[in-house]
């Protein structure tokens, strides 16, 4: 009888210390996806700023030129994650003060990935819609971020209509007045449009 | 009496080759069969000819097909994985979606399409029909955020399959790794 308590006492023992290990574990776990989140954003301060400047974009299937104006902004988002705000002139002649001048406003929302060295684009919230999981092969776009080193590299990957695939690749280099810009649109293997850049850190007002 | 025209329609449709009028562009019977190498064109590693082999059948509405995977070796030789994998349409035209069954492991590495996403980890497989042309991709993303892109091209040529792999990571850009000639076996 008592050797059967004192078995019974002995498994509960183990079993108390089963679960303070699967705890423990389990914080660890937590405790270095936290730490692998922090590190990314910490990667990332040396890119937070506003820059101002300029780029050539090359239309490799035609042969055009054209200049553009750049006004990039790098702040962060959320606890560890990364916001890009981009304005693109194209200017006219060289010129943005006369008639035939475009501009895009463009924003991108990243957060950290689970488990994972990178951050992956989020929608801004809206309560009002549903959220749907993403299919790559119907279409929808895969955008992904990652700093190395000096580099911060956005990518968008997607699945054509016709099952071709376009990337893009981004590539923002910082310097010592600012960050350079390297941008490739590839289809199907082939680079299609490339953009190469500079910009110069400014003062924000 | 019967205008010239419609007499030209008619000898058109009655002749056996009015299916090449009417092939349909994402249709696998031009590629169907057992294609071995003939001919090595080029190649950036050691590649056995056995390594370009591909076998391809019709299966349901969509495809099967077997074939060495060029793009996963480490050593510098090429083919050594096989794949067999399974495409059903995608309810795009001319794209084909893997059709996920666990049998090697280096196919239960690609992804179901119905939640395939290469930010999970997962490697998305898909193929492209056009005409002549049978493409396959693989994407994935590694745990760092490096991409590696395979495409795999079959080319039909008269009675040959023009065959050219390339692939595509961030840090290396494009490279052609090899490309060669196919003749269907029997023949």
């Amino acid at each position: 009888m008592r050797s059967r308590r004192a078995h019974s006492s002995r498994r509960r023992v183990m079993l108390k210390n089963v679960l303070a290990s699967l705890a423990l574990a389990a914080c660890l776990l937590i405790a270095h996806g936290q730490v692998r989140q922090g590190q990314a954003a910490e990667d990332l301060l040396p890119f937070h700023g506003s820059y101002v400047g300029h780029a050539t974009v090359e239309d490799l299937t035609t042969g055009e030129r054209h200049q553009r104006d750049l006004d990039i902004v790098v702040s962060p988002y959320r606890r560890h994650g990364l916001r890009i705000d981009w304005v693109t002139v194209r200017l006219v002649d060289g010129r943005r003060d006369v008639p035939g001048v475009k501009r895009w406003s463009q924003t991108a929302l990243f957060e950290p990935a689970d488990g994972s060295g990178f951050l992956v684009e989020v929608g801004k919230s809206d309560l009002f819609r549903e959220s749907r999981a993403t299919v790559p092969i119907q279409g929808d776009p895969v955008r992904w971020s990652r700093v190395d080193g000096d580099v911060l590299h956005i990518c968008t990957f997607v699945v054509l209509e016709d099952g071709r695939y376009e990337l893009q690749v981004y590539r923002r280099i910082l310097t010592d007045i600012g960050m350079n810009i390297h941008f490739e649109r590839i289809v199907d293997g082939e680079v299609v449009r490339r953009v190469t850049g500079q910009t110069a850190r400014a003062d924000s007002g | 009496m019967m205008r010239p025209i419609f007499l030209l329609v008619a000898a058109l449709l009655a002749w056996p080759g009015h299916t090449l009028l009417a092939a349909d562009p994402s249709s696998i019977e031009t590629f169907i069969g057992r294609w071995k190498v003939s001919e090595i064109t080029s190649a950036a590693g050691d590649a056995a000819p056995d390594a370009l082999s591909v076998r391809i059948e019709a299966d349901a509405d969509g495809f099967r097909m077997s074939w060495h995977d060029l793009g996963t070796s480490g050593d510098g030789g090429l083919g050594s994985e096989d794949v067999d994998a399974r495409f059903l349409p995608s309810g795009r035209a001319g794209v084909f979606e893997y059709a996920p069954k666990s049998s090697s492991l280096l196919e239960r590495m690609f992804a179901s399409p119905a939640t395939g996403n290469p930010l999970d980890g997962e490697t998305l497989l898909w193929a492209r029909i056009d005409g002549p042309v049978l493409a396959v991709y693989s994407m994935k993303i590694d745990p760092k955020g490096g991409f590696g892109l395979d495409h795999y091209s079959w080319t039909r040529i008269e009675d040959r399959l023009h065959l050219s792999f390339s692939k595509r990571t961030e840090d290396l850009g494009s490279a052609t790794v090899i490309q060669g000639q196919l003749v269907k076996e029997g023949e």
